[in-house]
């Protein structure tokens, strides 16, 4: 498991990249699928951006949690991200024009495309996105 | 980032390694393509994550080069960061080439 609390800074979205990458990279399951690295990664990457530019607006005085753990017994990574800044409205939110190509949007497409569920809730005091990815077989008990 | 001039094929190109993201973008804010080089060639083979904001960088450079009748074309990329442009279809949008040499003869052919 880990669990980081990071300033919201653009200039620390590596450090965020690198800390879930080390944790990814311990994981058996994972460890020789560069690509799933890649795209979770990829994946808290963009959600942080977006907290950044649009939850703090850059203001580089919020903060952001980040919770990452694997359950063995399901295969399931689950990645909680939290911070206390304005709220996500999905209604305002751009789509990418993927047949012409247009200059945003890209980000939480990404998101939804690389993982198995993205969630969305307004706290009481901030927002929590959920990101959830299977990494291998479930296995039901009998 | 380094760049290289090619006059000869009215070209630039723009070396880039490491991360290409919201943050590294901060460096590219005062390069502009000018109408004495309209060719533009990304080189991203040290490059090992692009994220949307590059993306969204690169659709923008492209609209703006055709603007003065230039072209962009990217060569080089990774395998992990060619999937995200097969996933947003920016493969379809953007030019790309394996090698720096397909991508100076791609901008031969303009």
């Amino acid at each position: 498991m880990v669990d980081i609390v990071i300033p919201a800074r653009i200039d620390l979205l590596v450090e965020i990249a690198s800390t879930v990458r080390r944790f990814l990279q311990t994981l058996p399951i994972i460890e020789q699928h560069p690509q799933l690295i890649y795209n979770i990664e990829l994946a808290v990457h963009e959600i942080c951006t977006n907290i950044i530019t649009h939850a703090y607006e850059f203001n580089n005085a919020g903060s952001i949690a980040i919770n990452v753990r694997f359950y063995s017994l399901t295969n399931q990574l689950e990645i909680n991200i939290y911070d206390w800044g304005k709220p996500f409205y999905a209604d305002q939110r751009r789509l990418p024009d993927l047949e012409h190509g247009q200059e945003g949007g890209y980000g939480l497409f990404i998101v939804e495309q690389v993982l198995d569920s993205l969630c969305y809730r307004r706290t009481a005091t901030g927002n929590h996105w959920q990101l959830i990815k299977q990494l291998g077989a479930t296995y039901e008990h009998c | 980032m380094n760049r290289r001039l090619d006059p000869a094929y009215k070209t630039e190109i723009l070396y880039l390694e490491g991360r290409f993201d919201v943050h590294s973008l901060i460096q590219l804010r005062t390069w502009q393509p000018n109408a004495t080089m309209p060719h533009i060639i990304l080189e991203l083979s040290q490059v090992n994550f692009v994220d949307s904001a590059a993306l969204a960088w690169m659709v923008r450079l492209n609209k703006n080069v055709s603007n003065i009748q230039g072209s962009l074309t990217i060569c080089g990329l990774q395998q992990p960061v060619q999937i995200i442009l097969e996933l947003t279809r920016l493969d379809r949008v953007l030019s790309l080439t394996e090698t720096l040499d397909q991508a100076l003869a791609k901008v031969g052919e303009y």
